[in-house]
């Protein structure tokens, strides 16, 4: 018997168009690749280039025109509980306090009270918010909602987190701290998504996380590059290995 | 008197640090503004922050980081908050803020008593501190805060 083993997350074929005005637009063709246990991928691209559209689909937010998504064998649904997003703008509930947007993908699952709350505050305090939990989101900076949003999205013990330009809304130097945080997490194993899809439009901030790169190009978007970033890590962003890597996906953009 | 603090949050300082912690532990200001693509007035609440708090020092117009500073960058989130705490209670602003919500018969401090222990400045400099004092404590864990119930209290 020969056993082939399924990939972690395959998206297949995927495309993406829609109408307008009697217009066919074409967003994304023909996008193939597949991500393994224990990757953290980073999808860049110009922006426009529907690559947000690419992770929710990923992610059984959108429905595809055409090819699939299949995560663990099986093609991806929404509101799956063993995927997680992580939004640009937080998309926190304002008239809720910081423990129960964290709570909020708990509940969703139908988890007991109980344990819903043990659960969020322990989450809230691996992301450094503990002192916050009572908190509403209006009393709170960008870089301390994008960790409730962070922490909202942990709590569910996702498989595959998807996070969608999770820094792009914050300011250089709190988007510096976040994405320290983040890599410390994940180089810990605290984390508890299995692997991490994350879409951006920094090339920089790509070879600074990523496992690996996929380099999409304008719409009618496609995959033009893989990239795998063999540098270790910590990694340094002055380094000339890092440079030699950043003048290589340039490169492969224009 | 005129209490305040620099106009700074957490995640912006320690960001800061970790630039400079990757710059070999010491940056030029002026370089710091240019490749951070911030104004030196954006910058300088940062480095004020950094340096109250003992984090980083000024020296003939560079930000270096204090042997306090390399530590927080290494330590856990948990052990981060309690350097911070360590440091706020270090700081005269935060002891004399302790002392007058001990010195208070509730325990607790509303925003219009936090206001008018702030001292004559214009409201909305009295507004940002605020704005700090609660972001600073509740990260430290020094200080709850109920906005419902406009409560304030040490931890």
């Amino acid at each position: 018997m020969i056993f082939v083993k399924k990939p972690f997350l395959e998206v297949r074929k995927l495309s993406a168009n829609y109408s307008e005005e009697g217009h066919q637009f074409v967003v994304l063709k023909d996008i193939s690749f597949s991500v393994s246990k224990g990757e953290f991928v980073c999808i860049v691209g110009p922006s426009g280039c529907g690559k947000s559209t690419l992770l929710r689909m990923i992610a059984g937010l959108e429905k595809p025109s055409g090819g699939a998504v299949f995560f663990e064998g099986q093609p991806i649904v929404a509101e799956n509980p063993r995927v997680a997003m992580v939004f640009q703008n937080f998309a926190l509930l304002p008239w809720l306090t910081v423990l129960q947007n964290v709570s909020l993908g708990l509940e969703a699952a139908g988890m007991a009270k109980d344990a819903q709350k043990k659960i969020a505050l322990r989450y809230v305090d691996i992301v450094g918010l503990s002192g916050f939990e009572n908190a509403y989101p209006r009393e709170l900076s960008g870089g301390m909602k994008q960790r409730v949003g962070l922490a909202r999205a942990l709590a569910v013990h996702p498989g595959l987190l998807c996070m969608d330009e999770p820094f792009s809304a914050l300011d250089p130097l709190t988007a510096e701290n976040l994405r320290q945080e983040v890599l410390n997490l994940w180089k810990d194993r605290i984390l508890p998504p299995d692997s991490v899809v994350m879409v951006t439009h920094s090339i920089e901030e790509a070879i600074y996380m990523a496992d690996r790169i996929f380099v999409m190009s304008k719409p009618p978007a496609k995959i033009v590059a893989t990239l795998k970033v063999t540098l270790p890590r910590p990694r340094n962003r002055k380094s000339e290995e890092f440079y030699h890597f950043v003048d290589k996906v340039y490169s492969l953009i224009t | 008197m005129e209490r305040r603090l620099p106009d700074v949050g957490i995640g912006r300082m320690l960001g800061l640090m970790e630039v400079i912690s990757s710059r070999g532990g010491e940056e030029n200001t002026v370089t710091l503004s240019a490749d951070l693509d911030l104004q030196l007035d954006e910058l300088l609440p940062v480095i004020e922050g950094c340096e109250m708090l003992g984090f980083a020092e000024v020296k003939s117009g560079k930000v270096v980081l204090t042997k306090d500073g390399k530590e927080i960058l290494d330590s856990h989130i948990d052990k981060r908050k309690n350097r911070f705490r360590q440091q706020m209670l270090k700081i005269q602003f935060f002891q004399e803020l302790a002392d007058f919500i001990k010195s208070r018969k509730s325990g607790k401090v509303g925003k219009r008593t936090l206001n008018r222990w702030l001292g004559a400045q214009p409201r909305a400099a009295r507004e940002k501190t605020i704005q700090r004092i609660l972001d600073w404590g509740r990260y430290a864990e020094l200080i709850d805060y109920k906005s419902d119930a406009d409560e304030l209290r040490l931890l």
